[in-house]
């Protein structure tokens, strides 16, 4: 009986109906592929939306497969635009009804996974798909890492697949598909890579809007003690700096400044200024060193000598940083900086001799510094606002440290004595710690009188309020100190870095660098922070549990990876116009357009002769026959005169519809056939030149 | 030689009235060496053709009329225990014949469908551990009705290719139906036939099917036919050597009752249907079994898809 009724269920599907359905409606399988597909392919940006927009794609994928089941019918449209509504005002309510890249991303994801609950013929499954490829360049658009771009490779492949089996009869292994998607896409490798090199590099159009939120990495506007024991826990690069110059800085010299605090509340740092004002307050052109700044090379005692004739004398560091985002405006330089560029971004010097963005950092981005690292600056024409706000100190609080400083100036010691004063008492009895003591209000009191355990920041700040004090300008700067050199020659500084040091103003010697971590502990200065403290605080640096332990390979691999993403940084996405121009230059020895365009043409051309080629060998032509040689002539003859044989028709069917169309041509031809039957099927070999005398008689002329 | 072959047509025809093309391919199939399947409606004339054949050849023939409660042994046979001589004795089953005609073979079970299973690929069968070689010549002529029929159970693919040919008979034509009112009944005339031809002549004719030249360009295109079932994406499983082989065979019998001694390309195109119908299953699952219709268009597709000649 069953045998019967699914019979009877199948005669209910007649002829090309049946035909027809089977090829409009989904199958399973590429159902399944959809599902798996776009999973792949919107998956990272789970990490940067909202998680309700999960629990959507669910809610869609399950009913996408109810409906597949037969259990739930198409949502209507009603029901399907109220979803959407909600959708729409929930990611208003997420992003707080901010206009930027992440809500867009944001509703082309609600749409994308909305859309599977209609995905009702082939069509829709084509339209989810190739929606499937945006949704890979939005992942770029989130995060531009070399995982990032692998991982959208590996994406593209599984859309690929995906698009594969929406035609497809007979399912095939994923595993096949999966290979099969890829060798696809490793054929567009070669066409791709000279799009890439040969495209107009044409620099951004529009920059990506600030992520809404997005977090700040690093240190603040702000300093409190405990702020860089926390700070110094994680791994993360801050920056890389590639050195084009032939020497790299020596360890004591990796200072770069990120911020200068000059506002002190007793326990507090702060920047100077109020709130609402920017860092980039004041901040000029990058071009040329500020005036104020009076800026003068130390060798000579009179102008900053012109830039070519010290940068040939190797007395500068010309270095390209390229940062990690972290949301704040300033940069990394190395003291004293005299030009920076950049083409992404829009560096400026402001009074501080800080190199500012004029914008937070949201992107990888990347800038060029020439550093002049013996120098004199702001010694000759004293900035009297600058340095008396550099004397201010809180009414009240930390009367202790306020005696000391009167004892010693009361003794006569002036400038430079007072600073080898305070790193005297420093050398006493203090111990460089990562867990230095809770502290109170008066936090410098009790740092120098009763812990004298501390941190770069206890020192830093302790030391500039006794400055201060004591009448000599001085001020708090934070960035980081060190750098690991890697063996591509470059520098990789990370948050484990981040120090807090001073600046002292003397008279004629004007801004100097004074960092008091170095009296307590001077290997801090040389090495890098996890060799510097003891053994059982080493583990609190940030990825020194990896450096220093048996989990040596995972730091290996690591260390490869941050490696790879450098080099994609610096030459794929990195590769600009001028770099392009460099290409053109070296590789085609210019740039005019012929040069270009021959090169478009034969290097697209090599590549399909090299596919031709690599056919013709996979697939030899055959030794064709001589009689079917023949044969074809006679038939190419009669296909001029509008009479086509079908693929499968034989000779002799073809012959017998010539019979009937053109009798005056069948008759010759018959005899042809019958020639050729007999060479061909019969195996008679001595009939082939009674074909060739009839082929070559003229059968051409009879057929017209 | 030829005269004889067209003695046995004619023999047939005279009783299977309009049917020549089906009766030609059925002598094709017993000349190939291959069992025969005729399937098609109840009293189309399947059962007739079957006894035509038998008695046409002179062999010796026994009929089973296959049922729902068949069971193995009532075909093979089996052994008894004789009292008087305290030992078992084997009776033969109906098996052992030179033409079985194994009627409405899909009412039966898949349990005795098997049982023909050794007997027609290797013309012998075991039982009780003994194997007992079969009459030579044995042929298998199956029928059976289509399958959307109640009470039937498919063959498996195992068994169908097993048989060489599947062919059907379809309604007579006016002329024939008219003929076949005014005429002699059928079973009368079928009683009347006498043998055309005898056992050795028959072999004869079976060792010049072998004979029948096939050139490297035909067979280069059996080959490419084949191929095609096996790579191309409408088949979901193409044919396999075993049938492939029989096809040739099948071909070589065709073109001897076209009285030629050479495989022509058309001799392989018209026993495409009967002999790679059955074989073949299409994607969209009407398959081996399926309506004729989607048989039909697949070997259509298959005919039309693959170029006589070869590639240039």
């Amino acid at each position: 009986m069953t045998t019967q009724s699914a019979s009877q269920g199948a005669q209910s599907y007649s002829g090309s109906s049946a035909g027809k359905f089977a090829s409009n409606s989904v199958s399973r399988n590429s159902l399944g592929w959809i599902f798996v597909a776009q999973g792949v392919s919107i998956l990272p940006l789970f990490l940067f939306m909202p998680l309700w927009l999960l629990a959507i794609w669910l809610f869609a994928i399950i009913t996408r497969i109810q409906i597949y089941r037969g259990v739930w019918p198409y949502p209507g449209n009603v029901l399907k635009l109220c979803i959407g509504l909600a959708g729409v005002a929930g990611l208003y309510w997420s992003f707080g009804g901010s206009v930027s890249v992440e809500p867009m991303i944001g509703f082309l994801l609600l749409s994308f996974v909305l859309k599977l609950v209609e995905v009702r013929r082939r069509v829709d499954v084509l339209v989810v798909l190739y929606i499937g490829f945006v949704a890979v360049a939005a992942q770029l658009l989130l995060s531009q890492t070399f995982r990032m771009s692998l991982y959208a490779v590996l994406s593209c492949v599984v859309l690929l697949a995906a698009l594969q089996s929406v035609f497809q009869h007979r399912a095939l292994s994923p595993f096949k598909q999966v290979r099969d998607a890829f060798m696809l896409l490793l054929k567009a490798v070669p066409v791709m890579l000279i799009l890439f090199l040969l495209m107009p590099r044409l620099g951004q159009f529009w920059a990506v809007p600030s992520m809404q939120g997005a977090a700040k990495t690093g240190f603040s506007e702000t300093m409190s003690p405990g702020d860089f024991s926390r700070l110094i826990q994680s791994d993360d690069i801050v920056f890389r700096a590639t050195f084009k110059t032939a020497a790299l800085p020596p360890p004591r010299e990796r200072y770069w400044r990120g911020l200068v605090m000059e506002q002190f509340d007793g326990r507090r740092w702060q920047r100077f200024g109020a709130n609402w004002s920017q860092v980039t307050f004041g901040a000029r052109s990058a071009e040329s060193p500020m005036k104020e700044w009076e800026l003068k090379s130390k060798s000579d005692t009179g102008k900053l000598s012109n830039l070519e004739h010290l940068a040939e004398q190797d007395k500068t560091y010309h270095y390209s940083v390229l940062m990690e985002p972290h949301n704040y405006h300033w940069l990394f330089v190395l003291m004293a900086p005299i030009e920076a560029f950049s083409q992404n971004m829009k560096p400026r010097f402001n009074p501080n001799f800080l190199l500012v963005n004029t914008v937070p950092v949201a992107t990888r981005s990347t800038y060029e510094v020439l550093s002049l690292p013996s120098y004199r600056i702001g010694a000759t024409a004293p900035n009297s606002k600058q340095i008396s706000r550099n004397l201010v100190l809180p009414e009240r609080g930390n009367e202790r440290a306020r005696a000391l400083a009167k004892q010693w100036r009361e003794e006569g010691a002036r400038g430079q004595e007072l600073i080898d004063r305070a790193l005297a008492l420093y050398r006493q009895s203090f111990t460089y710690t990562l867990q230095p003591p809770q502290l109170g209000a008066n936090a410098v009191d009790e740092f120098l009188f009763s812990t004298q355990r501390g941190f770069c920041e206890h020192f830093a700040s302790s030391f500039v309020y006794l400055m201060r004090a004591a009448g000599v300008p001085a001020r708090v700067v934070v960035g980081y100190l060190g750098g690991e050199v890697k063996e591509g020659g470059y520098m990789v500084v990370r948050q484990s870095d981040a120090h807090a040091w001073a600046e002292v103003w003397l008279p004629k010697e004007g801004w100097v660098r004074v960092d008091p971590t170095s009296a307590v502990s001077p290997l801090r200065i040389e090495r890098a922070l996890h060799e510097a403290v003891g053994e059982d605080e080493a583990s609190m640096v940030g990825g020194a549990l990896l450096r220093i332990n048996a989990l040596r390979w995972l730091s290996l691999a690591r260390n490869k990876m941050e490696e790879l993403d450098y080099l994609w940084q610096t030459s794929v996405l990195g590769y600009d116009s001028e770099q392009q121009a460099g290409f053109f230059k070296k590789y085609l020895g210019g740039t005019d357009p012929w040069r270009l365009g021959l090169f478009f043409v034969a290097g697209i051309g090599a590549l399909l002769l090299l596919y031709y080629v690599f056919s013709l060998i996979k697939h030899p032509a055959k030794n064709q026959a001589p009689e079917l040689k023949l044969l074809r002539q006679v038939l190419r003859v009669l296909e001029k005169g509008g009479l086509h044989r079908q693929p499968g028709e034989t000779l002799l069917a073809f012959n017998e519809r010539l019979k009937n169309s053109r009798p005056d041509i069948a008759h010759e031809f018959g005899a042809i056939v019958e020639l050729y039957q007999q060479v061909a099927y019969q195996g008679k070999n001595e009939k082939l030149i009674d074909l060739h005398t009839r082929v070559k008689q003229g059968f051409s002329y009879k057929a017209r | 030689m030829n005269l004889m072959i067209q003695q046995i047509i004619n023999s047939v025809g005279q009783v299977l009235l309009g049917k020549e093309v089906e009766v030609k391919l059925a002598v094709t199939c017993l000349l190939a060496h291959g069992h025969l399947l005729i399937e098609d409606l109840p009293g189309m004339g399947k059962t007739t053709l079957a006894q035509c054949l038998a008695r046409v050849l002179g062999l010796e023939y026994e009929r089973v009329q296959f049922t729902s409660d068949l069971l193995p042994a009532d075909i093979l046979g089996a052994a008894i225990f004789n009292r008087e001589s305290s030992s078992f004795k084997f009776l033969k089953g109906p098996i052992f014949t030179q033409v079985l005609l194994a009627d409405e073979i899909n009412r039966t079970t898949p349990k005795t469908q098997s049982a023909l299973l050794e007997a027609m690929e290797e013309r012998q069968v075991t039982i009780e551990g003994q194997t007992r070689p079969l009459p030579e010549p044995f042929f298998v002529i199956a029928t059976q009705n289509p399958l959307s029929q109640a009470g039937t159970y498919p063959l498996p693919e195992s068994q169908l290719d097993r048989f060489l040919m599947r062919i059907t008979l379809g309604y007579p034509n006016r002329a024939t139906e008219q003929q076949l009112f005014k005429g002699v009944d059928p079973r009368k005339r079928l009683q009347q036939m006498e043998p055309v031809i005898d056992l050795p002549k028959l072999a004869q004719l079976q060792a010049l099917v072998d004979e029948v030249n096939a050139t490297d360009q035909l067979l280069d295109y059996l080959q490419r036919l084949v191929d095609f079932t096996r790579s191309d994406e409408s088949f979901s499983y193409g044919l396999s050597p075993r049938g492939a082989m029989a096809w040739l065979r099948a071909g070589k019998a065709w073109a001897l009752l076209n009285g030629r001694e050479h495989l022509l390309p058309d001799d392989i195109q018209q026993v495409m249907p009967s002999v790679v119908g059955h074989r073949v299953r299409g994607v969209h699952s009407h398959g081996v079994n399926g309506k004729l219709e989607k048989r039909r268009s697949l070997v259509d597709h298959l005919l039309t898809s693959v170029d006589v000649l070869a590639a240039s």
